[in-house]
């Protein structure tokens, strides 16, 4: 017996891989989006600080704004800069 | 002493008639002062008296005899009489003469004619010879006693007569002495009748009634009959002409209810001469001017005789009819039985009437009859009535006309006062016949309301009937109480499937609706409904497939229709259920609320206080459907499942419809509830773009590659060349295969090699994949032997499409961990780094168990197209390289227990795909694949073959399999997390009671906060029991001591 797969129509969840589960700012999931946003993905993306720390962007830009002049990082308080 | 020699006067001279004479004087012991007289008169006086008392017996005792007595001496006797003061013993004697003998006479007579009618009882055909029977005595009997009675009445008018002669010769004194008692022979009737009354009313037996009865029913019968006779014949004749008739009605169009489709045309005229009975219509009718001239001159027609009165019934049965009935209403009303009459003629009626509503109502919800009815009422029983009760009525006997509540019979002044009573006794008949109607035909339709409401859009107009009825006669109570028992023994039971229950539910509402707008009884009934289904396990998954399933347009099933209908109900209904609690909301400005305030009215009695009348009338359908658990979260989160699982068995990406159907709930539950489903939705339509990238990426990159791939190989190895050739060759004779999946693979590779380091060394670091990848194929291909044929058979990434969730929003998965085959695997692995490439950071994590794979089995002597999950695709792929197995090593290659594989497995084996069979070792099993049908010879195979040959089935979901969760099990694991937490709290309490640990969870746990109710920890807490963790015994849980 031969089996042809004519199409196989499969089924995966996408992560940020961000090694950790929420956000630290919102304690919102990572997979999920910040209470700004509606859609998760694209539209509510993760950032690495040089910390190796992700947030939200949409928390961390907040935090950011509101840090100035020199914002740190909410979790280690090193200065927050975007990874590269 | 005086008083005794009188008495011996009197009986020395008289004969027999004189002792009556004394004896009705002692008797009546009245005067002492005429006895006194007696004695103190003179002999010959006395002698007098007792000649004339006895001419006067004689002449009484034979008094309603043929011949005429001597009036003249009569006259003198009588006056004699009454000059001795003896006047009211005249009276009193004739009157009591008359009546003794009436008595003793006529009455047996006259019963004696009834008395065979018990005999008719026990025969068979006995309303037949009964009616016959009647038909002949009942008449004539009434006739001869009547005849008797008549007699008696003119002797009492001669004997009256007599005395106002004698009255008349006395003189001026005397006269008004007497006055002041005079006699009128209207009197005298009166008192005759009362007492003959009386004998009769006393005498009569229980049968007179039934006979009477009988007699009004075949009456009523005869009219009846030839009533549709008439109408039946005019029908015919009016069918040639009928353009001229049918303005006025619709309903002449049909021929086949003979009876209760009377035609238009004829229900005019007959109506017409029901307000002018005597204008001989018939002659007029076609001619609509004419008509109302000649109406209004009839009208004021003197009418002078009977016949005359009743030609328009009498053209419909005949004048002897009315001759015969006429005369026995009255007789018998002579005879004061009137009351009897009328009651007879009541029961006749309503007994033609009941048999008439149920005959044409009876299970015909269609039509509405209530018309009909009303029409009939007008056409049979009320001119029956109308025969009856005018030769019953006063106004037939004071004056020759009579007249009926016609709207011209105000312009007659004459008869006012007759034509009052008659057109109020006409009038009320109307009325009550039509209460009754309702009455009847109301509890009819209640006690059908089930049916009526089992085929609802075709029964609306019994339903409307019934709301008229009840409008009338308010039997709401009665309604609810009758459909709830109806529901409780019909519909809530454990035979009826829940969409039935639905559905029946749902069109339940609906013509309550109808038939009641404030919703009240729509509560109390459906109260029931809503309980029995809050039981079942499947309602709310119901519901959800019927909301959203809209594919059963022309669908043969029952479900589809109603879920089209509920479809449609959803894209109507656009009011949000959250306001639907509160009272005042809406209330812009003053005038509105002022309109409000007008429009407004109670609720009706039976209302139950405790809900506002706002939230039952602004509940529709759906908020009724969902309000059932009380709450949309569950309905939300249920929909959110089934939602999943239709997503997930999408082989294509097509969303429309649940957009669709999205949007709608949107609009009725709001946006927050919704929004996991809308991302849902949002995952679909990225996955399909994404998916169509990753396919563009890899067919440009695999061009690209072979491209590079040539132009480097040229230069450097001739090896790698050729090996190239036939890749980039077969990538364009198969179109896209493994090639092709082969050169993407190293495309990675070569433009790193590009960079870094030489031609060499990148040529032999793709070797060595190309050998690697080789060897792959082998060893999960059946043979090395022929590397084309397997290359042919594999799989490219063309062949794969992915779902790609955010896994958040979905709701949770089965746990299931299954190993797919190394091919898929690979290229699963593949197209999750493509998507890494395509959106880094993100990665794919598989659920490998989900998703459906659509494949074909190719057997020696046939092949089979198929769709199935992934788990059953794994199965079968295993079998591929290896025609049997043994379940445990099945089992450990897809990495799940024997349990769940040979679950799983049955599909095949029930395909005729695969051979299930004992192996040596008891509780082994063994599967082997089944190559050729004739084989096995097995004809079940055969024709499970057969039916899934050409046609391509989605599979194994039908079995509970599904993919997604269901919300017991999400629930299940809920309660999971309190295991410990109970377990602990009873290590340190020993024994605790239900609701203290229900407090306590409810004090204690806050992570996840505790907001399950104590029926759901009762429920846990029995399971733990029963896995034997816990024991409980008078209410006390306890751990079980090991």
């Amino acid at each position: 017996m031969k089996v042809k797969i004519l199409s196989w129509h499969a089924v995966a969840a996408w992560t940020w891989d961000a090694h950790d589960d929420a956000c630290g700012i919102c304690r919102m999931a990572f997979d999920g989006c910040c209470p700004d946003c509606k859609v998760p993905g694209d539209d509510c993306p993760l950032i690495w600080g040089a910390c190796n720390h992700a947030f939200h962007l949409h928390c961390i830009l907040k935090w950011v704004n509101s840090q100035s002049p020199r914002p740190h990082c909410p979790m280690c308080r090193r200065e927050w800069q975007f990874q590269a | 002493m005086n008083h005794k020699a009188g008495l011996g006067v009197i009986q020395k001279l008289s004969s027999s008639s004189l002792l009556t004479l004394a004896a009705e004087m002692d008797y009546e012991g009245t005067c002492e002062r005429s006895i006194f007289h007696v004695a103190s008169l003179g002999e010959g006086a006395i002698i007098e008296i007792a000649q004339a008392w006895s001419f006067f017996c004689t002449f009484a005792s034979k008094a309603p005899s043929g011949h005429q007595p001597d009036i003249t001496h009569l006259i003198n006797s009588i006056a004699i009489l009454c000059r001795y003061g003896l006047r009211s013993h005249v009276v009193d004697y004739f009157l009591n003469n008359l009546e003794a003998r009436f008595q003793e006479h006529c009455l047996s007579t006259f019963w004696q004619c009834f008395d065979c009618f018990s005999g008719f009882k026990g025969t068979s055909n006995q309303s037949k010879e009964v009616n016959g029977w009647i038909q002949a005595t009942l008449p004539q009997a009434l006739r001869d006693i009547c005849y008797v009675k008549a007699l008696q009445e003119e002797c009492i008018t001669l004997v009256v007569r007599c005395l106002q002669t004698c009255d008349s010769e006395h003189d001026q004194s005397r006269r008004q002495q007497i006055t002041g008692r005079v006699l009128t022979s209207e009197d005298l009737i009166h008192r005759h009748r009362i007492s003959v009354t009386a004998l009769l009313l006393t005498s009569a037996p229980e049968k007179f009634s039934e006979i009477l009865n009988c007699y009004f029913e075949a009456r009523l019968g005869d009219f009846s009959r030839a009533a549709m006779k008439q109408i039946e014949h005019y029908r015919m004749s009016s069918d040639s002409d009928q353009d001229c008739h049918s303005c006025d009605e619709g309903g002449s169009g049909s021929k086949t209810n003979d009876v209760e489709n009377l035609p238009s045309g004829c229900s005019g005229e007959q109506d017409h001469f029901i307000n002018a009975p005597e204008t001989g219509r018939k002659d007029a009718d076609g001619d609509c001017a004419m008509e109302d001239v000649a109406f209004f001159s009839a009208s004021l027609q003197k009418r002078s005789s009977l016949s005359r009165k009743f030609e328009g019934i009498a053209k419909v049965v005949g004048a002897t009819w009315i001759e015969e009935v006429t005369e026995v209403v009255r007789n018998l009303q002579q005879l004061g039985f009137s009351a009897m009459t009328e009651e007879a003629c009541a029961s006749a009626v309503y007994s033609l009437l009941k048999e008439k509503i149920h005959s044409i109502a009876t299970k015909r919800y269609e039509k509405p009859v209530l018309p009909r009815i009303r029409k009939w009422i007008k056409e049979i029983p009320l001119k029956f009535l109308q025969v009856v009760l005018d030769s019953d009525s006063p106004s037939a006997q004071d004056s020759a006309s009579y007249d009926f509540p016609s709207p011209l019979a105000s312009l007659r002044i004459e008869n006012t006062f007759s034509n009052k009573v008659a057109r109020e006794r006409f009038t009320r008949w109307h009325l009550r016949l039509e209460f009754f109607a309702y009455e009847t035909l109301g509890n009819l339709r209640i006690n059908e309301l089930f049916d009526i409401i089992v085929d609802y859009p075709e029964s609306l107009p019994a339903i409307e009937d019934l709301r008229h009825c009840l409008a009338n006669t308010g039997h709401h109570t009665k309604l609810v109480e009758s459909f709830r028992t109806a529901l409780r023994h019909r519909l809530l039971t454990a035979g009826a499937a829940t969409t039935d229950i639905l559905l029946q539910y749902i069109s339940t509402i609906k013509a309550l609706r109808t038939m009641d707008h404030t919703g009240v009884f729509l509560e109390a009934v459906g109260e029931p409904i809503r309980e029995y289904l809050r039981r079942r396990k499947d309602t709310i998954r119901c519901i959800v497939t019927m909301l959203t399933d809209d594919t059963g347009s022309g669908g043969a099933s029952v479900l589809g229709g109603a879920g089209e209908s509920l479809l449609e109900e959803l894209s109507r209904g656009t009011s949000a259920i959250d306001n639907v609690d509160s009272e005042d909301e809406g209330i812009g400005d003053d005038e509105d609320a002022w309109n409000a305030a007008e429009r407004w009215e109670p609720d009706p009695v039976e209302a139950d206080p405790s809900r506002t009348s706002k939230s039952r009338r602004s509940m529709d359908i759906i908020g009724m459907l969902v309000g059932i658990y009380g709450s949309k979260e569950l309905f939300v989160n249920e929909y959110r499942i089934m939602l999943a699982e239709k997503l997930l068995s999408k082989s294509d990406y097509e969303i429309d419809r649940e957009i669709r159907t999205l949007e709608l709930l949107k609009l009725r539950f709001g946006e927050s509830s919704m929004h996991s489903c809308e991302i849902m939705l949002k995952d679909m339509a990225d996955s399909k773009r994404i998916n169509s990238n990753i396919k563009a990426t890899t067919t440009t990159t695999s061009q690209r590659a072979s491209k590079v791939m040539s132009q480097t190989s040229s230069g450097t190895s001739g090896e790698v060349n050729a090996v190239n050739r036939t890749f980039t060759s077969r990538a364009t004779d198969s179109g896209s295969r493994l090639a092709a999946f082969f050169v993407a693979r190293a495309r990675g590779v070569f433009s790193q090699a590009d960079q870094t380091s030489g031609g060499f060394s990148t040529t032999t670091d793709g070797q060595s994949r190309k050998e690697s990848f080789s060897q792959a194929i082998e060893t999960s291909g059946r043979s090395s032997s022929a590397i084309e044929e397997t290359a042919d058979k594999e799989l490219s990434l063309e062949a794969v499409n992915a779902t790609i969730i955010s896994a958040l929003f979905w709701p949770p998965f089965q746990v299931e961990s299954i190993k797919v085959p190394s091919v898929v695997e690979k290229l699963l692995e593949d197209y999750a780094q493509k998507y890494h490439e395509l959106k880094t950071p993100r990665k794919l994590q598989w659920k490998k168990h989900l998703g459906i794979v659509k494949l074909e089995l190719q057997f020696e002597d046939r092949a089979a197209q198929f769709m199935v999950s992934p788990m059953h695709a794994s199965i079968i792929m295993l079998f591929e390289s290896q025609s049997s197995w043994a379940a445990t090593d099945l089992a450990s290659a897809l990495g799940v227990t024997v349990s769940t594989l040979r679950r799983r497995i049955m599909l095949w084996v029930n395909q005729g795909v695969l051979l299930e069979s004992a192996g040596n070792r008891p509780g082994e099993l063994y599967y082997t694949i089944i190559e050729n049908v004739s084989d096995v010879g097995n004809r079940n195979v055969a024709n499970a073959l057969r039916t899934s040959d050409s046609t391509v089935q989605l599979l194994g979901e039908d079995d509970g399999e599904s993919g997604v969760a269901s919300m017991e099990d999400q629930l299940q694991q809920e309660m999971n997390v309190y295991e410990s937490y109970v377990l602990g709290m009873l290590t340190n309490f020993d024994t605790l009671p239900l609701d203290r640990i229900h407090n306590m969870l409810k004090m204690f746990v806050s992570d996840p906060p505790y907001d399950k109710s104590l029926q759901q920890l009762q429920a846990f807490l029995s399971g733990l029991v029963s896995e034997e963790k816990l024991e409980v015994r008078d209410g006390l849980y306890r751990r079980r001591q090991q």
